[in-house]
């Protein structure tokens, strides 16, 4: 049974990585829904919602409602309170009841905007997809809205794409900032840690977007395309491999070339060799992109044992690999625990590293385990121990691994 | 049917302040939550905060579900899976759906008789929770209540135990009933949330009456009757003394007992309206449904005490309030009545507003200066309960609340926008 699950918890829905997405910014997010999909997201999994005013809304949405198609009853209630809060923007968000009805949001969102004259967007979320899905869905929407057609004129500008507190922690944007600073780049539009609206108008002025996660890799093909902005698709984890990602930034922009983190590993394939083709593996469970990192991050510190790389999430499979055919393609996908289970017996592996709450799975026992609190999995559980990527202290976490042998 | 208030504008979701320890009400049962992954999410989440996520698993509904229909099938096989891997086995099993299940129409009746037929040693019960369904005429929790009680058969003879049917979970019963009970020789009272074992529970079936501590448990108390036939009295949360004499009297004669003298528990609960009105000076009162479900009742009972109640938070009318609510828009107009989760009382730019607030999220959207902060809501049973709510406003005057130093979440701190 594949989509049962006794062990693990459901993971971030698409809706709220639309609304973590669309955090930062002055806005008015409407979710259609009755109220627990808000629920879901502003309890758990938006850990800034605490803290700073925002305008998620419920449209309180009744079964009547639903049956009869009263589509005009969501546009009004949001109409008005656009008028009372005067946002940037609005949003109006599907989930599962007006996804099995056939609501069209998109069609209320522009009648919505035509009522209220603010700009609406609208978003067909459902409720049956995952978080990355929904901040992919976002970042393409405002930056096809926004971003106004430039040159490249900022030479060691970089964007920074898939940067929400579902993957990391909020303070991550300051943290990444600091990273790339320090080698002279500075960030543009930082999607969406640190977001400065006016940013996204110019973000295809940027040299280089960097990619740290699996939910900004639409946008990174949609501005390839759009401006020819080269790519490269890594988390900085440390300052070893922060290092590294920063010679990929140096190296994509120098050759007009998209990279996805990797290393010349031969190396690491002789010791693996070496070891047998028994030897003890690690397995690391994920984003993709975090993952892929983290892979090179412990091999760049002396790692010797073979890493395998699995997630539950992918925003694009498609968009996951680069023209050359290079890129996560060996990243295993997970649809459920039922594939995790089978994926941790079918192979001897010495150790786990991922969200804690991966070890509630019988089949993990006696293996090690290095705990990665991953948001969109964990939620308000272990908000206060994610993390930081881009920072020193990602160092020592990786020593522990590679210790650990 | 309820009615629902202010339901053509937007609302804010105050995140819950407090929250149960336990959540099985049904000991050694599990939960199957059918759904869309996202529906499922806080319920897995805060049952490992609970520490009851042994008791709960999800089947995943996928949009093709919508189209095939064919979750039915892979609902029981999932309950085929979950008994093999499951250890213990579960005594009964509840199939947990949510909202979109309205709109899909399952066949309950079918689904639990084949799997009835498929396991012969697990009870098996359907619930849902759908808050699309707000605007029905039954409420969805009013059918959540009914289900706790599923897996009770009809016993051929009752005990003198009575059943507390709606009691929240870490609540303890009222003194005055518990006295009244056990001064006949009632007892023991049982009560599924404080039961420990599937065994405990089923000993409900043998009690000889259900007192009601919660409206929304009367669906539940219905069912029992007819299903089980067991008779039903009512001990609902009020603040009205009158009315707490009323309650004992009906209990005393269901149980064919007598019912002592309570007149001096009644005066002592004027005496205390009394102290506690001359302590507010005529300060303005507010009111939320925090406090209790009944929160006109509650207004009404303070207004003919002469306080000053100038606002009600609600969400909705339910059935049992329609009285109080017609005579409350009668007789006084001039209180403000409206839903606290409206967006709008997030980006009020007042002041701090003199006045004490009974509950939480009238306190949150007036900023006012005294609150009482309810823990969970409707804790308020019998003449201890009128007296507990009481000395809590009076406390509550001693301290000025800071709202400058609290957060409310989604308004800026200090409350402006």
């Amino acid at each position: 049974m594949s989509r049962l699950s006794v062990y693990l918890p459901p993971f971030a829905a698409d809706y709220s990585g639309i609304c973590s997405a669309l955090f930062e910014f002055n806005s008015l997010v409407a979710i259609n829904d009755a109220h627990c999909c808000t629920m879901n997201y502003t309890e758990y999994d938006e850990p800034r919602w605490s803290s700073t005013q925002k305008t998620t809304l419920c449209t309180k949405l009744r079964s009547i409602g639903a049956v009869f198609g009263n589509d005009e009853q969501v546009v009004d209630k949001v109409c008005a309170a656009a008028s009372d809060l005067q946002p940037d923007f609005v949003a109006v968000l599907g989930s599962p009841v007006p996804a099995i009805v056939g609501m069209d949001m998109e069609g209320v969102a522009c009648e919505i905007e035509s009522r209220s004259n603010t700009t609406c967007f609208g978003f067909p979320s459902t409720g049956f997809s995952t978080y990355e899905k929904g901040v992919a869905a976002a970042a393409l929407k405002l930056v096809e809205h926004y971003a106004l057609d430039c040159p490249a004129s900022d030479a060691r500008g970089v964007n920074v794409l898939g940067l929400t507190p579902l993957d990391f922690s909020p303070e991550e944007g300051r943290a990444l900032s600091c990273l790339v600073e320090q080698a002279g780049w500075h960030v543009g539009a930082s999607l969406f840690l640190g977001i400065d609206p006016q940013h996204l108008c110019n973000i295809g002025a940027a040299a280089v977007n960097l990619v740290v996660s699996a939910s900004g890799l639409p946008l990174a093909h949609y501005l390839r395309k759009r401006f020819g902005t080269p790519f490269v698709v890594a988390c900085p984890l440390g300052m070893r491999h922060g290092s590294h990602v920063l010679q990929l930034l140096d190296q994509a922009v120098a050759e007009g070339t998209c990279r996805y983190d990797a290393i010349d590993d031969t190396a690491h394939d002789v010791a693996s060799a070496d070891a047998g083709a028994d030897a003890d593996a690690l397995l690391i469970v994920w984003d993709a992109v975090m993952a892929n990192s983290l892979r090179v991050a412990l091999v760049l510190a002396g790692e010797k044992r073979p890493i395998d790389i699995a997630t539950f999430f992918s925003a694009d499979a498609k968009a996951e690999t680069d023209d050359n055919g290079e890129g996560l393609h060996d990243c295993h996908r997970l649809s459920s625990e039922k594939d995790f289970i089978q994926l941790v017996l079918g192979k001897r592996y010495a150790a786990v590293v991922g969200d804690p709450l991966l070890q509630r799975v019988p089949s993990l026992g006696g293996r090690g385990f290095f705990s990665l609190p991953h948001p969109a999995v964990s939620s308000r559980l272990l908000w206060k121990e994610v993390a930081l990527c881009a920072d020193e202290s990602f160092d020592a976490r990786i020593d522990d691994i590679v210790g650990s042998r | 049917m309820q009615l629902e208030l202010q339901n053509d504008s937007l609302c804010y979701l105050a995140p819950i302040r407090k929250r149960p320890r336990r959540s099985v009400v049904v000991p050694e049962s599990h939960t199957l939550h059918i759904c869309p992954a996202a529906c499922g999410r806080r319920f897995a989440i805060s049952a490992i905060e609970k520490g009851t996520s042994d008791h709960v698993s999800f089947l995943f509904l996928g949009e093709e579900d919508v189209v095939t229909g064919r979750y039915e099938q892979d609902i029981c096989d999932a309950v085929d899976e979950l008994l093999l891997v499951l250890d213990p086995a579960p005594k009964g099993i509840f199939l947990h759906f949510k909202c979109i299940d309205d709109f899909l129409g399952t066949d309950d009746a079918s689904l639990v008789e084949r799997l009835q037929c498929r396991h012969p040693k697990t009870k098996f019960a359907v619930c849902r929770l759908d808050p699309v369904a707000l605007d029905g005429k039954i409420m969805p929790g009013m059918l959540l209540r009914k289900q706790q009680y599923a897996f009770l058969e009809r016993s051929d003879s009752h005990d003198r135990g009575i059943n507390l049917v709606g009691t929240r979970v870490d609540c303890k019963p009222d003194k005055d009933l518990v006295e009244l009970l056990e001064a006949n020789g009632f007892g023991p009272i049982r009560d599924n949330t404080e039961c420990d074992t599937y065994e405990e529970y089923r000993l409900m079936e043998k009690s000889c009456l259900n007192i009601v501590t919660h409206w929304m448990s009367l669906v539940a108390a219905r069912d029992m009757e007819q299903r089980l036939g067991i008779p039903f009295c009512v001990y609902y949360p009020t603040f009205d003394a009158r009315e707490v004499v009323c309650f004992l009297q009906g209990i005393a004669q269901a149980l064919d007992m007598p019912c002592p003298d309570l007149s001096a528990a009644v005066r002592a609960v004027e005496d205390d309206y009394d102290a506690t009105g001359k302590a507010l000076q005529g300060m303005p009162v507010a009111l939320d449904s925090t406090v209790t479900m009944q929160v006109f009742s509650l207004a009404r009972t303070m207004l003919e005490h002469g306080y000053n109640v100038t606002h009600v938070f609600a969400a909705r009318v339910p059935d049992v309030e329609a009285e109080s609510y017609a005579w409350l828009r009668e007789r006084h107009p001039e209180v403000a009545v409206g839903d606290a989760s409206n967006y709008r009382g997030l980006f009020d730019e007042r002041g701090t507003q003199k006045c004490l607030a009974v509950g939480y999220e009238g306190a949150r959207v007036l900023r006012a200066d005294h609150y009482v902060e309810v823990d969970l809501n409707d804790d308020y049973h019998g003449f201890s309960g009128i007296h507990q709510l009481l000395a809590e406003m009076r406390d509550a005057l001693g301290a000025k609340a800071a709202w400058e130093s609290i957060h409310v979440p989604g308004r800026t701190q200090g409350g402006a926008r």
